[in-house]
């Protein structure tokens, strides 16, 4: 079921209503029905995959509890591993590794026929019951002993199918608990919920049809009009995750649960290593504490940390999907991270020399840019959908200078019209603005300490502001969020 | 424990019924309204009239109220086709027990169940459906007439596309209901002569003479629901200049279907009884589409032969209603002094534009279809007209 949809609009009021009559000790049992009937409106086979990465962390986590000897404990986790990566790499990359080989060997081989389904949010649950058997192996949590609670904390509705990657140490410990009715979680959340669906479908599904015309014609466009459409994409990619999170966010906080923040004004960021610890933060902080830091992090030298960090970053684009493609974006946020820090005492002698102050607005400023670009351009890598096309729009961007369509009106033919492209230039400054007020205020407890008439009004501007401005009808096919390909 | 009762229940339940009183209100203002038939009295009227364009330009209730005091309704739409009149019939028999109803015969020759334009937002098909109430009628009706099935819910559910109406904004008319001052008659106020334009630059489009099934199938359904409701019929076709959709062709197959089907149509077209009702040189704003004084005459002329015909139907002129409709005439009279005093100001005589001037009545002669049969008669026609017609006039060329 997808959060943009009239299905959820009913499952979600009638989940929430329910869970908050029934009494406290089997709402988890409340919550994981409703959970595997979210997840499997999709697909029901997808919940066999599920259930079974479900089962296989539940028991390797309990054995590993009991075993009092290290090596059990590192057998179980072992087999976790390998069999939850194992069913990663059946289903979502086989068809990569089959097509790789085909390419370097000039064969053809034929593809076994399961490789086609890629069951949503895969990626997800399985780095979130993963964590979980690590954190037990490391004794940093015991073992649960309710299955029925750890089979929540696996597919928690709001978050199976994008995340944030929760921790065990977090959201199980507050399902174990169980949640009350609190009326400051229920307007927090739904306020959180609907700023969220604006962002989802009002921004970035109009920022989509740009950048959708773009990529999916590349060939036509020169110039500014392919930087037009990359930015484009950089802001989509961004607003509709962001979105997409408030939502999943909003919707546990309703519920009562608060799980984990995925970004923080991650286009604020002044670099690029800075970008990261803004950006899907649920799942770099995941790749720093399972991956980087084991791998030995930054102490065992300055190239192991190189090191370190490249694998960390193919790791994390071989994650988001199953194309080189993909490998190229990781390596070059890798790459960027390690010409910075290569360059650190160049950059040093360069600010010290034009006697630049390092805190000024406009060097941020000027840093701002600079790694906006920078991870836009990666983001190029991303968006295409093989790596001859991503080369194709990189040359074209770079084969003419024309801003004149910057100027000409040509912006208004690009998909949207002259109207949606304001509204929507609109919107993303309102965006701006919210991101701006966030690293000053918490933004909603601010709204919170206002006065009953402006949150009214807020709330009731937000409700008819989204059905009036969203894109949706006939002549408009329901875009799903980008985060549920990973 | 108080504070806590009304934050936590009256508030959210006050807030809840705010929003939805919002979010009807919004959703009311963008949708296209109902249509005003609706917020008429129950069982008023005895006749009832569909059909296109031609129809709405044409029939005046307020006009056959004066002349005979029966009680009409118009509902024609534009472009209404044969199957949208009879889903409008079947709907306006929910409300109405009409003593007669008529239907134009114009659309019996388009080409499909709607000409082209399917568009949910605007175009002719949304024109008839969008004024229609919620119901298993319009279902039906949206699904048997419209070919697109991905557009139906934008149909049903209007919301669906008339949510993007905040780019084109919201005019005085989204705020307020439906109005049909005149019981569904829409006057025009354009005046042009007809003859001249059909002597000086002929619209000869005319439509192929070939009977199209799926209209055929839907007028028998009429025919059907009429017997079924015990509602009498009646067929006409409004009259227009020959060079204009319906061509001579077009009149000798209507002519043969009726007969072999046995149904009768009043066709005001070729009929010398009917040939000077209307004046082709002044009572028309093209070849087809009547202007007020057409309206007067034809509805006139048909509301005479409705007394004539149907002795059922009552004259309510001494009624204790009678004065709610004087009130409607007297309103229309004043709006038609003044629109025609502002249309003699801007119209120009020399732009192909006739000034309106109240025609005389009884002119010697109007009727031109008795003698055309073929297209050498209806240049033969031109030309006589030109010379009977143009002494006072110049033709530009």
């Amino acid at each position: 079921m997808l959060f943009n949809s009239i299905h959820f609009m009913l499952f979600f009021p009638l989940v929430t209503v329910v869970y908050f009559i029934i009494p406290k000790k089997i709402r988890y049992i409340w919550l994981l029905l409703a959970s595997y009937y979210f997840y499997m409106s999709l697909d029901p086979v997808y919940a066999i995959f599920l259930f079974a990465s479900t089962l296989i962390t539940f028991l390797c986590a309990l054995f590993a509890s009991k075993a009092e000897k290290q090596s059990i404990k590192k057998l179980m986790l072992t087999v976790s591993l390998v069999l939850n990566i194992g069913m990663l790499a059946v289903f979502k990359y086989c068809g990569f590794a089959y097509a790789t080989i085909e390419a370097l060997f000039n064969v053809s081989l034929a593809e076994p026929s399961f490789s086609a389904i890629l069951p949503v949010g895969i990626s997800f649950y399985v780095f979130q019951s993963l964590g979980y058997n690590i954190d037990v192996y490391r004794g940093e949590r015991e073992a649960e002993k309710n299955f029925f609670k750890y089979a929540l904390f696996v597919s928690f509705f709001p978050l199976i199918m994008s995340g944030p990657i929760e921790r065990s140490k977090n959201l199980l410990n507050q399902i174990d608990q169980g949640s009350s009715f609190d009326y400051d979680n229920m307007r927090k959340g739904l306020t959180r919920m609907l700023w969220g669906f604006i962002q989802k479908m009002i921004i970035a599904d109009r920022l989509a049809v740009i950048a959708n015309t773009v990529f999916n014609n590349y060939e036509q466009y020169t110039g500014f009009s392919v930087l037009i459409g990359v930015i484009c994409y950089s802001l989509q990619i961004y607003i509709d995750f962001a979105g997409y999170s408030n939502i999943a966010i909003g919707a546990s906080r309703v519920l009562g649960f608060k799980v984990c923040e995925n970004f923080d004004t991650p286009y604020f960021a002044t670099s690029v290593s800075d970008f990261w610890r803004r950006w899907h933060m649920s799942l770099s902080s995941w790749l720093k504490d399972y991956l980087y830091i084991p791998l030995g992090g930054n102490r065992k030298g300055t190239f192991r940390k190189y090191l370190n960090l490249m694998i960390v970053f193919l790791v994390s684009g071989l994650w988001h999907g199953a194309e080189w493609s993909f490998v190229i974006w990781g390596a070059l946020h890798g790459l960027y991270q390690i010409v910075g820090s290569l360059l650190q005492p160049l950059r040093d002698k360069l600010v010290e020399s034009l006697n630049i102050d390092r805190e000024a607005f406009s060097h941020k400023l000027l840093k701002g840019i600079a790694t906006f670009l920078l991870v836009s351009f990666a983001w190029i890598f991303f968006r295409a959908p093989d790596t001859a096309t991503a080369f194709a729009v990189i040359k074209n961007m770079f084969s003419s200078f024309n801003p004149w369509v910057l100027t000409d009106y040509s912006i208004y033919k690009m998909g949207l019209d002259a109207s949606d492209f304001r509204l929507m230039s609109g919107f993303i400054g309102v965006n701006i603005l919210i991101s701006a007020l966030k690293r000053q205020y918490n933004v909603l407890d601010k709204i919170m300490e206002q006065g009953i008439w402006f949150r009214w009004l807020l709330y009731i501007s937000g409700v008819i502001i989204l059905l009036v401005f969203s894109l949706y009808g006939s002549s408009y096919e329901t875009a799903s969020f980008l985060y549920f390909q990973f | 424990m108080k504070k806590n009762k009304w934050n936590n229940v009256l508030k959210p339940i006050i807030f809840i019924f705010v929003i939805i009183f919002i979010v009807y209100f919004t959703v009311w203002v963008f949708c296209p309204k109902e249509m005003a038939y609706y917020d008429e009295p129950a069982n008023e009227y005895e006749v009832l009239f569909f059909g296109s364009s031609t129809v709405y330009t044409s029939i005046n209730p307020l006009v056959i109220f004066e002349k005979s005091g029966i009680k009409s309704y118009n509902l024609a739409r534009p472009e209404q086709s044969i199957s949208s009149s009879y889903y409008y019939m079947v709907e306006a028999l929910k409300y109405q027990k009409p003593k007669l109803m008529v239907l134009d015969l114009y659309a019996l020759f388009f080409y499909g169940e709607y000409p082209d334009d399917i568009n949910p937002a605007g175009g002719v098909a949304a024109a008839s459906i969008n004024g229609l109430r919620l119901s298993d009628t319009k279902r039906e009706f949206v699904e048997k007439v419209i070919k697109d099935e991905d557009t139906w819910d934008d149909y049903l559910m209007p919301w669906m596309s008339s949510h993007n109406n905040w780019k084109t904004g919201l005019g005085e008319e989204s705020f307020k209901k439906a109005e049909e001052p005149y019981k569904g008659y829409v006057p025009s106020y354009n005046s042009s002569d007809c003859l001249l334009k059909s002597l000086q630059n002929p619209y000869i489009e005319t439509w192929s003479a070939a009977l199209n099934e799926n209209n055929l199938d839907y007028l028998t359904k009429i025919v059907k629901l009429c017997n079924e409701n015990d509602v009498p019929l009646l067929l006409i076709k409004t009259p227009q200049t020959p060079d204009w959709n319906y061509s001579i062709n077009c009149h000798a197959a209507l002519k043969n279907y009726c007969s072999a089907n046995n149904l009768f149509v009043l066709n005001f077209n070729g009929d010398e009884e009917w040939s000077g009702v209307t004046d082709f040189a002044k009572d028309y704003s093209d070849g087809v589409h009547m202007n007020v004084y057409g309206a007067e005459h034809f509805s006139t002329a048909l509301a005479k032969y409705i007394v004539k015909t149907y002795p059922d139907v009552t004259d309510y002129r001494k009624s204790d209603t009678a004065g709610e409709w004087y009130e409607k005439i007297d309103a229309f009279k004043a709006e038609k002094a003044e629109k025609l005093a502002s249309a003699s100001a801007e119209n120009k005589p020399d732009e192909g534009e006739e000034e309106i001037e109240k025609p005389e009545d009884e002119d010697t002669d109007k009727s031109i279809w008795p003698w055309i049969t073929s297209d050498q008669d209806f240049i033969d026609w031109l030309l006589e007209k030109l010379i009977s017609h143009g002494n006072d006039r110049t033709v530009n060329k």
